[in-house]
């Protein structure tokens, strides 16, 4: 109901007409435009993606390894696991504030690392979380053929085991990228300049002392929501999967019950 | 003699092998401990010292900023406002996402219609989730107060943003459009999890409706549940983006949400106090939840004993 409602006043032209224009026949692109009249415009969701695109494949690498690590670690394995998945339970607000004085010291803030560690940092638990699910499905009788065979742990887990958690690859690698694309709390504290700007800080300065430019506001949310629509609705079967953390067995494994 | 020698190999091959897995997984321990705990030591100190903008030095002032934010009335304001969030919020969205999810799980029609559009609102960022909201509520001309005037007679147009009650309710709308649809999909997947033997048991026994959910299907769900429910918990807690785009904590202090408060103190310069705040935010955060994870914990192991 309202869902449509909402996505189809985005790219509002006409202003406050009442009764309500849907769709104007005058719809102009001049919105598009007068963004790049902004102090970033466009660079912000440039900065976006800079950020996103780091910070999602370090977290990845670094999450997937440790997920794997913990996930054939055995019992010690099971407590850091615990370890890690505690973290999430953290208010990212209770980070932000150190994290801002101590990249002060660095001259980290309004960076690009500025923003990728703490991403980064954040999104581990995470990646750990789904991908040691996977992985504890696959079961350690393929990865000790290959090391039989004389594979090191590595490059069994590179070349043997990588491959079967794709899936959970690619759906986690999404969530984290459409966490990170729509961070706010983070961003807000750390970007202070058009240099690093990420598209979802830059959205509020489209309103102007107590007026909201809407126009420009819808044109550049619509550039700003797209690209994560369209990346979710492809991977559409993966959300449950991922998002169940393996939770959910299997049905054949209840029936042989 | 031939058995002694291959438990010797296999042991060094396990001590390699630990210590390759070690290796896996020490970088992601030094970036969270790097990156998460040790900011968190600092804030610790930090909450204890005092920060003003204009200070060179910063001296210890003992418990001052706790304190300050207790007596603090805007943080009372914030901290009723979050509680009061999180407790209307989680139940409705649960009971929303798991209702849905009870009518559309054998319907596999709406299923494949349903998904994607209820998919929508969570991948949307929240801020522009918000914005978006923002222009819908505005008076007098906002899309929503245009169809209360469609429907209803007379002048019904109501100033959703002007008065502190109606501002607070715009948030709990937003945060509800956006995240139900986190509970109803995983509980769609979740109940396609429900042996069907189980429920073809209880309807052979004559179970009602009500009965089946009861006795069926909420103990099969009921670890996934329980994730659920401290996830949105935990999210709807720190709400931040919908207040900042919405009412920016307004009309005055009433719309307040503890992030924003220790957001604002932050950012007037004051970080031993926007510290101290955030410290006494996690308590009182995870001591509720502690409590519920123990008692669903309990109950859990309860059912279990019982069948």
């Amino acid at each position: 109901m309202l869902w449509m409602i909402g996505v189809a006043i985005k790219p509002a032209s006409e202003y406050w007409d009442s009764p309500p224009v849907w769709i104007s026949k005058e719809s102009t692109i001049q919105h598009f435009i007068n963004i790049t009249r902004f102090n970033a415009g466009y660079r912000a969701l440039l900065n976006s993606f800079v950020v996103a695109v780091f910070a999602t494949s370090i977290s990845m690498i670094i999450g997937t390894a440790a997920a794997y690590g913990l996930a054939r670690l055995r019992q010690r394995g099971d407590i850091w696991a615990i370890f890690f998945i505690s973290q999430r339970i953290l208010p990212p607000v209770a980070l932000v504030i150190p994290l801002f004085l101590l990249m002060r010291q660095f001259g980290w803030i309004d960076t690009y690392q500025g923003l990728i560690l703490p991403y980064v940092a954040m999104n581990i638990p995470f990646v750990v979380w789904m991908m040691r699910g996977y992985f504890l499905e696959i079961p350690t009788a393929i990865e000790e053929s290959a090391m039989t065979d004389g594979c090191s742990r590595f490059s069994a887990l590179y070349f043997v085991v990588l491959p079967l958690v794709r899936p959970g690859l690619l759906a986690t690698s999404v969530f984290v990228w459409i966490f990170v694309w729509s961070e706010f709390l983070i961003g807000l504290f750390i970007t202070q300049t058009s240099a690093t700007t990420t598209a979802a800080v830059q959205l509020p300065s489209f309103t102007i002392a107590n007026d909201v430019l809407w126009g420009e506001m819808a044109a550049f949310s619509l550039l700003m929501a797209t690209p994560i629509l369209i990346m979710g609705l492809l991977i559409q079967r993966y959300f449950v999967r991922g998002l169940t953390l393996g939770a959910i067995k299997g049905k054949c494994l209840v029936r042989s019950r | 003699m031939t058995s002694t020698v291959k438990r010797k190999r296999e042991l060094g091959v396990e001590a390699r092998d630990t210590r390759d897995l070690r290796i896996l997984f020490a970088p992601a321990l030094i970036v969270v401990v790097g990156v998460g705990i040790f900011p968190l030591v600092f804030a610790l100190i930090v909450s204890f010292q005092q920060w003003e903008p204009f200070l060179r030095s910063h001296p210890f002032n003992a418990g001052a900023n706790f304190s300050e934010v207790w007596n603090d009335d805007v943080f009372h304001t914030s901290a009723i406002n979050t509680a009061l969030f999180v407790t209307v919020v989680v139940p409705i969205q649960t009971v929303l996402g798991f209702g849905l999810a009870l009518i559309v799980e054998s319907r596999v029609r709406l299923q494949r219609f349903f998904f994607p559009v209820f998919l929508l609102p969570m991948l949307i960022a929240p801020i522009v989730v918000g914005y978006m909201w923002l222009q819908m509520w505005q008076y007098p001309m906002g899309i929503i107060n245009e169809l209360i005037a469609f429907i209803l007679p007379g002048d019904p147009r109501v100033h959703w943003l002007g008065s502190s009650q109606t501002a607070y309710l715009t948030l709990l709308v937003t945060e509800i459009w956006q995240w139900t649809p986190f509970v109803f999909v995983i509980m769609l997947a979740a109940l396609s999890a429900v042996p069907i033997s189980l429920r073809e048991a209880a309807a052979v026994d004559g179970a009602g409706w009500w009965t089946t959910l009861k006795v069926v299907i909420l103990p099969t769900v009921s670890p996934v549940l329980t994730v659920v429910i401290v996830l949105r918990i935990l999210e709807s807690a720190n709400f931040f983006a919908t207040v900042w785009s919405i009412t920016q904590g307004g009309p005055g202090t009433s719309t307040y949400s503890l992030v924003m408060y220790i957001t604002r103190i932050a950012q007037f310069g004051r970080p031993g106090v926007a510290a101290a705040a955030s410290f006494i935010f996690m308590l009182g955060l995870a001591i509720p939840i502690g409590f519920i994870l123990m008692w669903l914990l309990k109950r859990q192991t309860a059912e279990k004993r019982r069948i």
